[in-house]
């Protein structure tokens, strides 16, 4: 699981841009996402909107996460389930465990959850003997892999059909089989999980929203395969996110119409589905016994602090998809949980601003993270901040530290910067030549080796303004 | 101090307010049962108009021909009155070995073209997710307007599982190329009773 990490994310992204089979799998999933989303949009012309009244709803439930905390609590014992509070990765996991063993548990189904990644959840749970199960089909690619997902809805946009191909034919039994196309892997994966919900004995899933009036937890998938894990097993787990929660039905729709839509550009997925406690007594099927385990994990932190607005994040991926960044190195590059531009601020606040302190300085600043954010985080703002923090936390690389701090102390000193930037104009200049371009820049080994340069024009601008033009005699 | 407290001190909020903003819920033109089947079908279900729900087993046993299925049904409890002898079906129970399931749905919503599936006795969930083919039957006079309208249901009746469905299972993990059928049923095939 744990490959990679944020503090090789330069490395990483070059090994990244070289990977041939990489490189195929993004440019096939690339333009999809970006079309499915922009046709979504131009279906509904409340969609800008809808995104104000989402962004309205969810700084609502930042402001007042105690309340709906509390309500959401409530709600959900008094429906027959139980609540978990757990400050750190480490306290869930052992929630978790400790459920799996009160309830006898030999096998766990696992819906898609991004929390359930944040701490790590598999491993521990296959620490104590258990075999887990990730049944999002994306997720249990990643799984079979031995790798982990590097897009928060897609886990395995990574991979090309060859790939998964070859990885069902050495990790499944069974004779030669055609597995060329997507339907006959899509079958074979249904066909290997049908085993693992129907031995499962717990069902683990994510919640894209808490509801605190009705204690209800609300599931967005497109398989069924969450819904299965809340149904068929005698006991489901939902893990969340403290800042999953809003106050009512009416808040949970509006944060829903733009989900999907801003997701996979959608309407709404196949199926959104709202569990409210175990089965009721007359009922004839569902879980005998239900828990809620509400992750805090830096949110609560992050919520008093200058990132507040990352809270709103309803983990929909537009960012990733709209990132230049991302789409041409691919999620694992960030070596962290959540990667693109949401994960670049995430990051660095969760593991710390030196673990990570090259994933805000991955941004071009384009700002269109920011564009299509249905909940209108100012993500390229809160990535400058980040490099601000690193930079007086003085955790950033040491060349970029000293090369900075020249500059400073070169911009205080105006005649010196107009001798010294004339001279490096000329110098380019003349090593651009002809061409006009200077496509190695010696000095800056990593930055430069990527890049071309233009030629500077032929006069800074101080030296322009000493001439006098021309054309105007005037100037005095 | 446990987990709960000292995540709880650190969150300390302002008093509940009433936020003012009106709520704002996109336009449902026209007729909303047209919309309902239009929404579905863009979601690659199929939808079949009957007159009467009496006419249900026969258009489930015209489906079974259609589809050359001739594994077990399943039909929930609440379609238990109707005149079954035709199909043999089980009432209730669903297992793996079931290829068809037959449900009710509570509502629709013409928004989204979403079936809503409450749990209960009589309209287990498991059918709704286990076969490969999941035939739901709809009232249209309770085809609501927005998702909103449906939600209601949950503040009004509380069941342990709302169930918005649209559509058959689908997948696009592999490439980001849609794939019926993943998890849930491969198909969905919806009965508007009139």
């Amino acid at each position: 699981m744990g490959k990679g990490s944020p503090r090789d994310f330069k490395r990483q992204a070059g090994v990244a841009l070289k990977d041939p089979a990489l490189r195929i799998a993004l440019g096939r999933a690339r333009s999809g996402f970006v079309e499915k989303r922009t046709q979504a949009r131009r279906q509904l012309p409340e969609f800008d909107r809808l995104c104000a009244a989402a962004t309205r709803v969810r700084d609502h439930s930042i402001d007042h996460l105690d309340t709906l905390l509390v309500r959401f609590e409530q709600e959900v014992l008094a429906a027959g389930g139980q609540v978990h509070w757990a400050a750190t990765a480490a306290e869930a996991r052992q929630i978790i465990s400790g459920i799996c063993s009160d309830a006898g548990a030999r096998v766990v189904a696992k819906g898609k959850s991004m929390v359930g990644e944040e701490i790590a959840l598999n491993p521990a749970l296959e620490a104590d003997g258990l075999t887990v199960v990730e049944t999002d089909l994306g997720e249990y690619i990643v799984q079979l892999a031995k790798e982990r997902p590097s897009h928060i809805i897609a886990p395995a946009v990574h991979k090309t059909r060859e790939q998964v191909a070859a990885l069902f034919a050495r990790r499944h039994e069974g004779p030669r089989r055609d597995l060329s196309g997507i339907p006959e892997l899509v079958d074979e994966a249904r066909r290997v999980l049908r085993r693992a919900f129907l031995s499962a004995d717990v069902g683990i899933t994510g919640a894209n929203l808490l509801i605190a009036d009705t204690g209800t937890s609300v599931l967005v998938t497109n398989e069924g395969n969450g819904d299965l894990c809340a149904t068929l097993p005698d006991t489901h787990v939902v893990i969340a996110g403290i800042d999953k929660v809003v106050a009512n039905a009416t808040d949970a729709a509006t944060v829903l119409r733009v989900l999907a839509r801003s997701a996979t550009g959608q309407p709404i997925t196949a199926y959104t589905s709202f569990f409210s406690g175990p089965k009721r007594a007359e009922d004839l099927d569902g879980p005998k016994h239900f828990h809620v385990v509400l992750l805090d994990n830096g949110r609560a932190d992050i919520r008093q602090g200058r990132y507040r607005d990352m809270l709103r994040c309803i983990r929909c991926g537009a960012c990733l998809n709209h990132c230049p960044v991302y789409t041409a190195v691919g999620g694992h590059a960030y070596g962290a949980v959540y990667p693109g531009p949401m994960g670049a601020v995430l990051t660095p606040l969760q593991w710390g601003l030196r673990e990570s302190r090259d994933l805000p300085n991955a941004c071009t600043l384009n700002g269109r993270c920011a564009d299509v954010c249905p909940v209108h985080i100012p993500l390229p703002a809160l990535l400058r901040q980040l490099r601000e923090d690193i930079h007086d936390a003085k955790v950033e690389g040491r060349m970029q530290r000293w090369l900075l701090g020249r500059w400073v102390r070169l911009a205080l000193q105006p005649d010196r910067y107009r001798r010294v930037t004339a001279q490096v104009a000329g110098l380019l200049r003349r090593l651009a030549g002809a061409r006009g371009r200077v496509s190695r820049l010696l000095p800056i080994p990593g930055w430069g080796r990527g890049r071309d340069m233009p030629a500077p024009a032929g006069k800074t601008f101080f030296q322009q303004y000493r001439t006098p033009s021309k054309s105007s005699g005037d100037r005095s | 101090m446990s987990a709960r407290d000292s995540i709880l001190a650190k969150l300390h909020g302002g008093p509940p307010v009433k936020r003012r903003d009106p709520p704002l819920r996109p336009a449902v033109h026209g007729d909303p049962v047209r919309l309902f089947v239009s929404r579905l079908q863009a979601a690659a279900a199929s939808c079949e108009h009957l007159a009467r729900l009496g006419q249900v087993p026969d258009a489930v046993s015209a489906y079974r021909c259609a589809h050359q299925l001739g594994g077990p049904v399943a039909v929930a409890p609440a379609l238990a009155g109707l005149a079954w002898s035709g199909v043999g079906p089980t009432i209730g129970s669903c297992d793996e070995n079931v290829d068809l399931g037959v449900s009710l749905a509570q509502a629709g919503v013409a928004e989204t073209g979403s079936l809503v599936m409450l749990s209960g006795p009589d309209t287990p969930t498991r059918l709704n997710f286990l076969p490969d083919h999941h035939l739901v039957v709809v009232h249209t006079a309770s085809i609501l307007r927005h998702l909103e309208d449906a939600l209601l249901l949950l503040d009004a009746s509380l069941p342990r599982a709302l169930n918005l469905i649209t559509g058959p299972s689908r997948t696009a993990d592999v490439e980001q190329t849609i794939q019926l059928g993943a998890h849930g049923p491969r198909a969905l095939h919806v009965l508007l009773i009139k």
